[in-house]
């Protein structure tokens, strides 16, 4: 928690156009991601932005598909804010904060913004692959909604599902073929998947990527999740101040350079490590 | 386990239904037979629940929801607050409220995202300094869900604050548009909503004139979205209108 006087400086640095650490308004902290970190898992990766630290685990299981969408897989995410990241989280100080966190990430992972569930289906009408997007935050530094997407994109881009058939054999029962060959693996098509930006209205102006401290001062936020198409997916507004329409206009609008610059980013730096380590 | 019910057989599945089910055709004919900016029917009113400090019920044709406010009462010590009121909220799904499964009684994900949506949505409308020390808790039960049961929620629970006699700076009324292919229709039902391109849902404090809610789902571009946005501001205006009549009769 800060003290009014603090709110006051982090505010004035807003309306003047230098935060608390040297940034612009619109400025983004660099971030660093890795993955493939946990060979247990079907994909992980790890995202670390000043000093917010997430880390997402992908499981991947066989289920029933649902009879509304028989030619599809499923996708559950799920956020933990670990009660070691910050005083506020122990208990059930964060329930509510998970339950907002991981809904905004099944906003933007399920059809129709982005992976393409088609390609789950094992077979049409009865079995399906059922993705488990596990998000752990071990760190709060603050914009968790930003992170937490990065990083489940990252990880949903690592996860290698094993090729499989069902077969039935000669006593008529169903069994489960795997491939013979152990590089064979299917794997998710990440380019559609989009990112959420989240905005931070402070002292009447909007910052992007916001510090904890920063996000003790705002009136009020707006996340929208960004595709490589610049189309805007997933808008939420949080926060309890209340904005006017045309500020609303005027953040989508900011929000979509500053996502299409984020995947850029994120896009060069999977390549990078898909090619030095070609083989995991 | 629910222990109370006695289960069916394991292994038994519910029907499957195929009915066809009609979408708005591409000249922009709505299978309700409604215009594309013509919002249902709204019937609003107020005192439906006696016990409760404030309560308020508000339908639109086969969306019911009713909402009951009590408070500000004295907090208890997890709510510790000292300069201002705590504002919670439970908002839940009746078990036979949705198309499809039986809901559980649990408060899934959705449940609890919408609770924190519909306190970021109401706490700016409410003077919650006049109250130091309380609590205001508002209960919302979505009896049915026909479509915009989240608009529903937050326009009935702002009304049953209001019967509550609870100091606000002003109604917070909410409502939703649907797209669909290129039109953009406003007050979509169940099936629209499932058959959408994207959504939005848009809670306003009509006379400040300003935003206290914005969600979207789905896919859309910046123009359908401003034009979305636009649609559902002057539904929530209309809206205010309808919940400021309910309130005095």
């Amino acid at each position: 928690h800060i003290s009014p006087s603090e709110r006051y400086f982090l505010e004035q640095g807003v309306v003047v156009g230098v935060r608390a650490d040297g940034r612009g308004r619109m400025g983004y902290r660099p971030f660093s991601l890795e993955t493939g970190l946990m060979p247990v898992a079907n994909g992980s990766a790890r995202l670390r932005i000043g000093t917010t630290d997430i880390l997402v685990g992908v499981k991947a299981e066989l289920a029933e598909v649902d009879p509304e969408r028989p030619n599809q897989g499923k996708i559950v995410c799920s956020v933990e804010c670990c009660p070691s990241a910050s005083p506020e989280f122990e208990g059930r100080g964060a329930e509510y904060l998970n339950a907002e966190l991981a809904q905004a990430l099944e906003r933007i992972l399920s059809p129709p913004t982005s992976l393409d569930l088609t390609h789950l289906c094992v077979t049409p009408g009865e079995k399906c692959w059922i993705i488990y997007v596990d998000a752990l935050v071990l760190d709060s530094g603050g914009n968790l909604f930003d992170a937490l997407s990065i990083a489940s994109r990252a990880a949903l881009h690592d996860t290698r599902i094993p090729k499989i058939k069902m077969v039935t054999n000669e006593k008529g029962q169903v069994e489960i073929d795997l491939s013979d060959d152990p590089d064979q693996f299917l794997r998710l098509d990440v380019g559609p998947v989009p990112v959420l930006v989240t905005l931070t209205h402070i002292g009447g102006f909007h910052v992007v990527d916001a510090t904890m401290a920063e996000e003790q001062c705002m009136h009020a936020r707006v996340t929208v999740g960004v595709n490589k198409a610049g189309a805007l997916c997933a808008i939420n507004k949080g926060g309890v101040g209340g904005i006017a329409a045309g500020t609303i206009d005027q953040m989508l609008k900011a929000c979509v350079p500053i996502g299409l610059d984020i995947l850029s980013k994120m896009d060069t730096l999977l390549l990078k490590e898909e090619q030095t380590q070609p083989d995991k | 386990m629910d222990k109370y019910r006695a289960s069916g057989p394991e292994g038994t599945v519910r029907p499957i239904m195929k009915v066809p089910r009609p979408l708005p055709s591409s000249e922009g004919a709505r299978p309700s037979g409604r215009g594309m900016d013509q919002f249902r029917h709204m019937f609003l009113k107020t005192g439906v629940i006696t016990q409760a400090s404030g309560s308020a019920y508000v339908e639109m044709e086969r969306t019911k929801v009713i909402c009951g406010v009590y408070g500000p009462r004295l907090a208890a010590q997890k709510h510790q607050s000292f300069e201002k009121a705590v504002l919670t909220c439970d908002y839940k799904y009746a078990t036979f409220a949705r198309k499809g499964k039986r809901a559980g009684y649990i408060p899934d994900q959705n449940e609890k995202d919408v609770s924190m949506t519909l306190v970021q949505a109401l706490e700016s409308s409410i003077f919650l300094d006049k109250f130091p020390k309380n609590v205001i808790e508002l209960y919302v039960l979505v009896m049915q869900d026909d479509g915009g049961a989240v608009g529903a929620a937050i326009t009935c629970a702002s009304l049953a604050l209001a019967s509550a006699g609870i100091e606000m700076v002003d109604l917070v009324s909410a409502c939703s548009a649907s797209q669909i292919g290129k039109q953009i229709i406003v007050d979509p039902d169940v099936d629209e909503e499932r058959n959408q391109t994207g959504g939005v849902t848009v809670a306003r404090m009509s006379s400040l004139g300003q935003v206290t809610h914005v969600m979207q789902t789905g896919m859309m571009d910046l123009r359908a979205t401003s034009q979305a946005l636009e649609l559902c501001v002057d539904g929530c205006d209309k809206i205010y209108h309808l919940m400021r009549k309910a309130l005095i009769e």
